[in-house]
């Protein structure tokens, strides 16, 4: 006897779209979810900064220098008196204002040369070739130093150039990988099928090829961000970045590092808090790594 | 005046190690309504002879040709861009791979509206009531929530119905079809032909079907034109063809198909055509075919055979093809 099956018996075909695919296998990674978390409150601690933080970033008040923490100052004060919880939550902004902004030029720039090298090949490619491997000669601080001065002096002066020069300087690692992505996508069948409904160039670059990478632009752009907020830090650190008194932890660090013995909260604070950004950024991007990989599925 | 008129094509391509001549002055006709095969072995030009009718041969080849017009338009005098507005609208194409042809990552729904977007100025919104008829039209089930999925959500014959859709979009006069069932099980085989048939007589396209596959031919095509190391070699209607084939090549063919019903007392092994296609880099000299045919004598080797009509309408290149048809009667 056979018994007819009801469509609720059927054994359910999955069905999940891709991007739900993709969010099911990352969130059974522990460590990039908990980088995840941490990056949702960096960016709530960001947006909020003035309600959550106890005091103004920058104005002085020297009756209170470099007291340790305490319930009134958690991490401590600086060697002007300024509270560095504040600092530190102020200093979010510029880290992930200067993630966003520089990782955007350089996604731009290098999906941009990278999806036209790759797609037309010849001399175009070689150009393109030619102009990364001239910016990749750079060591890129100094790269970024060299352009932070070029930059011509515009609105907001200091800050906006650092996050564009950092941006100019990191777009060559995207830019080759479109470039090679574009070069085996230019062979597959479905772009000669587009060509043959008449799809002009830009539209298969952007409407074809470029969803086809999109995997690896979401890591791209997560790494992207770790290396510029660690990239900010470091020349602000150096003094030719972010210039005091703003609240940049790269700053915050160098102000620290001469009271290292006295004051260790004073670079401590900044330093982890440039730690955990970076650290959590590169933990999601390989996270998302394995997650747009469908072979890790079962990992 | 053809629908579509190829004479004396040719297409070269930049090698590292000199000009390759890939076609060798193909000729081709194409009437309104028709349904053309242009049968041959792998490597003998036919998917470049397709290509090279939207100008979509590998950038490195370069076409020429005597004639080769659509509608006694010349295509090889079009810009890039209005030869653009031409593919996909006035010539549409179906390739061979259903599975690699679509765009995993672009909704059916999406990949078909492109042609209504892109030659007839329509929104992405209203292209997708004409999609979702014209994917009916080709027995997809269900299409208005086909054209939500992907086409991973979608079964080989399906996609392959999914890319006829997309070539008939815009409704062209010529459609090309690069062995369109080869990669698809033999039922479903059967479906698209019968389809392809009848959508041409509801449209009046015309169709010009690359197959390896005789069977194919047999079934659908009105006309059919032989290629050989790319050159046409022998062109008939199927049924002149098929009874009395002129060329010893297409009558290699023909013997190397398997049949089911063999007659009474006759004893018949399945032939095969001696020796395989000729490199590209050394074509036989004189007829290109001579050293695997049996009729062969030192004319051939020589001289490369004129084209000749030796019955209406079925045109043939080979010295000794009044021999053969004789043969082939007898």
């Amino acid at each position: 006897m056979t018994v007819e099956r009801s469509p609720a018996d059927r054994p359910k075909r999955r069905k999940r779209s891709y991007w739900r695919d993709v969010w099911a296998r990352l969130r059974r990674n522990r460590l990039a979810m908990v980088a995840l978390c941490y990056i949702v409150i960096l960016i709530v601690a960001a947006l909020l900064a003035p309600l959550l933080a106890p005091q103004d970033p920058i104005v002085q008040n020297l009756s209170q220098v470099r007291e340790p923490p305490s319930p009134a100052h958690p991490f401590g004060t600086d060697l002007y008196g300024r509270d560095i919880l504040s600092r530190v939550l102020y200093g979010s902004r510029i880290a992930l204002m200067v993630g966003v902004i520089a990782t955007a030029v350089a996604i731009t720039i290098g999906l941009l040369l990278g999806g036209i090298a790759g797609y037309y090949g010849g001399v175009v490619d070689q150009c393109v070739i030619f102009i990364y491997s001239i910016v990749a000669t750079f060591p890129e601080l100094l790269f970024i130093l060299a352009l932070t001065n070029a930059l011509p002096p515009s609105g907001e002066p200091r800050l906006f150039k650092v996050y564009l020069a950092i941006g100019l300087a990191s777009w060559v690692g995207i830019c080759r990988l479109t470039r090679n992505l574009f070069r085996s996508f230019r062979e597959q069948e479905y772009v000669l099928a587009a060509k043959a409904l008449g799809a002009g160039p830009l539209r298969i670059i952007f409407r074809h090829m470029l969803p086809n990478m999109i995997g690896f632009v979401v890591v791209a752009i997560a790494g992207g961000i770790a290396g510029a907020i660690a990239a900010e830090a470091g020349i602000s650190f150096l003094g030719f970045g972010v210039t005091p008194p703003n609240p940049s932890w790269g700053v915050m660090v160098s102000e620290g590092r001469s009271y290292l013995q006295s004051a260790w909260w004073m670079i401590v604070c900044p330093a982890v808090a440039t730690l955990l950004a970076v650290f959590s950024f590169n933990l999601l991007a390989d996270g998302l790594r394995d997650a747009f990989d469908p072979r890790h599925q079962t990992a | 005046m053809a629908l579509l008129e190829m004479k004396s094509l040719t297409v070269d391509f930049r090698t590292l190690d000199g000009a390759l001549r890939a076609l060798h002055g193909a000729d081709l006709t194409v009437e309104t309504g028709e349904i053309v095969g242009l049968v041959g072995e792998s490597g003998c030009g036919k998917s470049q002879t397709c290509l090279s009718i939207t100008r979509l041969v590998h950038p490195s080849g370069l076409i020429r040709a005597e004639r080769l017009t659509l509608e006694d338009v010349s295509l090889l005098e079009l810009s890039e861009r209005e030869m653009r507005g031409i593919r996909g609208n006035r010539i549409s194409m179906i390739f061979q791979e259903p599975m690699t042809s679509l765009n995993p990552c672009i909704t059916i729904g999406e990949q078909l509206s492109e042609p209504l977007v892109l030659h007839r100025g329509l929104s992405w919104h209203s292209a997708r009531d004409r999609v979702i008829e014209v994917l009916g039209k080709v027995g997809i089930p269900d299409p208005s929530r086909r054209v939500r999925e992907y086409p991973h959500q979608l079964s080989g014959g399906m996609r392959q119905r999914a890319m006829i859709a997309m070539a008939l979009v815009c409704q062209p006069r010529l459609l090309i079809a690069d062995e369109p069932t080869t990669a698809l099980d033999v039922t479903v085989q059967a479906q698209i032909l019968t389809l392809m048939k009848r959508l041409r007589d509801e449209t009046h396209a015309a169709v010009l079907l690359i197959t390896h596959n005789l069977g194919v031919v047999a079934q659908v095509c009105d006309r059919v034109t032989v290629m050989y190391a790319g050159r046409m070699i022998e062109s008939a209607p199927v049924g002149p063809l098929f009874a009395r084939p002129a060329h010893p090549y297409t009558k290699g063919l023909m013997r190397s198909v398997p049949r089911l019903r063999i007659r009474s007392g006759e004893e018949r092994r399945l032939e095969a055509i001696p020796g395989t296609v000729p490199n590209p880099w050394e074509v036989p000299s004189g007829c290109p075919f001579h050293p695997r045919c049996g009729f062969a004598e030192g004319i051939c080797q020589r001289e490369l055979p004129e084209t000749t009509e030796p019955m209406d309408g079925h045109t043939v290149a080979c010295h000794f093809a009044a021999r053969v048809i004789e043969e082939a009667v007898a």
